[in-house]
């Protein structure tokens, strides 16, 4: 159980007023907010470390370069890997595409099949469209069922294909808050196809749930550290370390810093991947930023953030349902009465008869910060006819009174656009 | 902070100006919203002498896509092309009534503005 009130504090800018109203802050799917702790390692890391890693023999070189191998640890240790198997990237799109260049460019050849799903955020579909586009791949995507879930019964049949290279695949849909059931699947996955790569968007998942990289059996999982808690700017890539060993995920950023000799015919690189895959000066303050997020994170407990997450979820779904104007889209309901619902961080949902801007705009008036669009999820949008969405989403500073805010917010969305009037 | 959902912009976008598509415009052009996949399209009728005549538009979008587009369709005709060319977003701000649209509405403001100066290009291109 999650102190809500403790929480509250430590996030500054929940007590502004953006709009001159108290801010609602219901958008954490696309960045979360920050804690005091991760605002304060940042600004300390500057005021009182700021030195280049590994470049230098002073003082405060040796003492930045220890804050980075710390974080790093850290980070690595949050996701149930080993600091060997984690590239710091800018963000998760960074991530994705470093799969694309640093491992899919040599490892697919023409006619592989890359196997993909209707749920992925852009920036785990158009990288590998692009991919096919220039190599001569195929792409399958696999669809979804009529509450957002994943048709196992198609990915399974497809990744059995010995073509199939790849699986590239998010955890949490950002768009339908899906959670694809990865502990059951990549095992049925592996059974089908015993030299698949399996690759995981994680972007929505690991702001909200333990993840085990280790136990994943996963071959790449990318997110963002905006999202969970850090700062903007610093993503993470995971890479099973086979891969790394035997050189088939490759650097595709060189320069400073990742070599281990140059000459002037020849370069060779850095023995070890931390260094191998960090080509020139890193974002140092904040991979400090991220490892505070997950500090702060660890000593909630992510199995207490999941079930704050999941409470919410629940009461946002209940409370959208009685309003008559709002379709929820994705799982609203356990697939049966022994399963918990499959849905996390969000509630998704249109609102029938107003443009999802209008009612988004409707809500800022009265504080509430909900996101409206396409979400980067243009694909799954057309596919089912739909121009723009709405989504509410939540991170461990939102609470019942934001969704009551939200309903409450809707109220007045049916009053402006019934009667043509507004109190701003 | 203008409030974008102020009586006279609702009143534009349920009855828009110059809604419906021309039967045999002189160019049509169709452009979308990244930020939300609306698409509007803009039939556009063009004299020998470079004068929009008439205009007819078609699609869907939010309540300033269709308030800007509505305002902008009143303007427009009888304009000259290389004038409307030249129009920007004070322009469309202005006949909405607004100070200054908020950075996330720019899109929506301007589509129609965006998708009337594609057909003018195209028209401009194919002479």
């Amino acid at each position: 159980m999650l102190d809500s009130i403790k929480i509250l504090q430590d996030f500054p800018i929940l007590a502004t007023k953006p709009r001159g109203k108290s801010l609602i802050y219901l958008d954490s799917a696309a960045t979360s907010q920050k804690p005091r702790q991760v605002i304060e390692a940042i600004t300390q890391y500057y005021q009182q470390h700021n030195a280049n890693v590994h470049r230098g023999v002073h003082a405060l070189s040796d003492i930045s370069t220890t804050e980075w191998e710390a974080a790093r640890q850290e980070i690595a240790s949050f996701f149930g890997a080993r600091p060997s198997e984690l590239i710091i990237t800018r963000n998760t799109t960074e991530a994705i595409n470093g799969v694309v260049y640093g491992w899919a460019e040599s490892a697919l050849q023409a006619g592989d099949i890359i196997v993909t799903t209707i749920l992925e955020h852009h920036a785990n579909f158009v990288p590998w469209q692009q991919l096919v586009k220039r190599k001569g791949l195929e792409l399958k995507v696999v669809e979804i069922d009529e509450y957002g879930r994943l048709k196992q019964d198609q990915l399974l049949e497809w990744v059995a294909d010995p073509r199939c290279k790849l699986l590239a695949l998010t955890h949490v849909s950002n768009t339908l808050g899906t959670l694809v059931p990865l502990e059951t699947l990549i095992p049925a996955v592996r059974e089908a196809n015993d030299h698949i790569k399996i690759m995981v968007d994680g972007a929505q998942s690991a702001p909200h749930m333990p993840i085990h990289f280790a136990s994943l059996d996963a071959d790449f999982f990318a997110c963002s550290g905006h999202k969970l808690l850090g700062p903007m700017g610093v993503g993470v890539l995971l890479v099973r370390e086979s891969l790394l060993a035997d050189n088939s995920m490759k650097p595709w950023l060189f320069g400073g810093g990742m070599i281990s000799e140059v000459t002037l015919e020849e370069t060779t690189f850095h023995p070890d991947a931390a260094d191998r895959f960090t080509a020139g000066t890193p974002d140092v303050a904040s991979v400090v930023g991220l490892a505070a997020a997950c500090r702060y994170l660890r000593v909630l407990g992510m199995q207490n953030v999941f079930e704050h997450d999941q409470e919410l979820v629940q009461y946002a779904l209940d409370k959208l349902v009685t309003v008559p104007e709002v379709q929820l889209l994705g799982p609203t309901q356990p697939i049966n009465s022994e399963q918990k619902l499959d849905r996390i961080g969000s509630a998704s949902f249109i609102y029938q008869g107003v443009h999802a801007h209008d009612v988004a705009q409707a809500l800022d008036s009265q504080g509430v910060a909900v996101r409206s669009g396409h979400h980067c999820t243009m694909p799954l949008h057309v596919t089912h006819g739909w121009t723009a969405t709405l989504r509410a989403s939540f991170h461990v500073y939102s609470t019942k009174t934001d969704i009551d805010a939200l309903i409450a917010g809707l109220s007045y969305v049916r009053q402006v656009f019934s009667t043509g009037t507004s109190n701003g | 902070m203008d409030d974008l959902l102020q009586a006279h912009i609702l009143e534009q976008s349920r009855s828009p100006q110059k809604f419906g598509a021309l039967p045999t415009p002189t160019v049509s052009a169709t452009q979308n919203n990244v930020s939300c996949g609306d698409v509007l399209t803009a039939d556009l009728m063009i004299s020998e002498d470079g004068v929009l005549t008439d205009l007819g538009w078609s699609g869907d979008g939010c309540t300033i896509t269709r308030a800007a587009m509505s305002v902008l369709s009143g303007s427009v005709c009888g304009m000259k092309i290389e004038d409307i060319l030249s129009l920007g977003q004070k322009d469309v701000e202005q006949w909405l009534g607004l100070t200054e649209i908020s950075p996330g509405r720019r899109r929506c403001l301007l589509l129609g503005l965006m998708v009337v100066q594609a057909g003018i290009r195209q028209h401009l291109a194919k002479k």
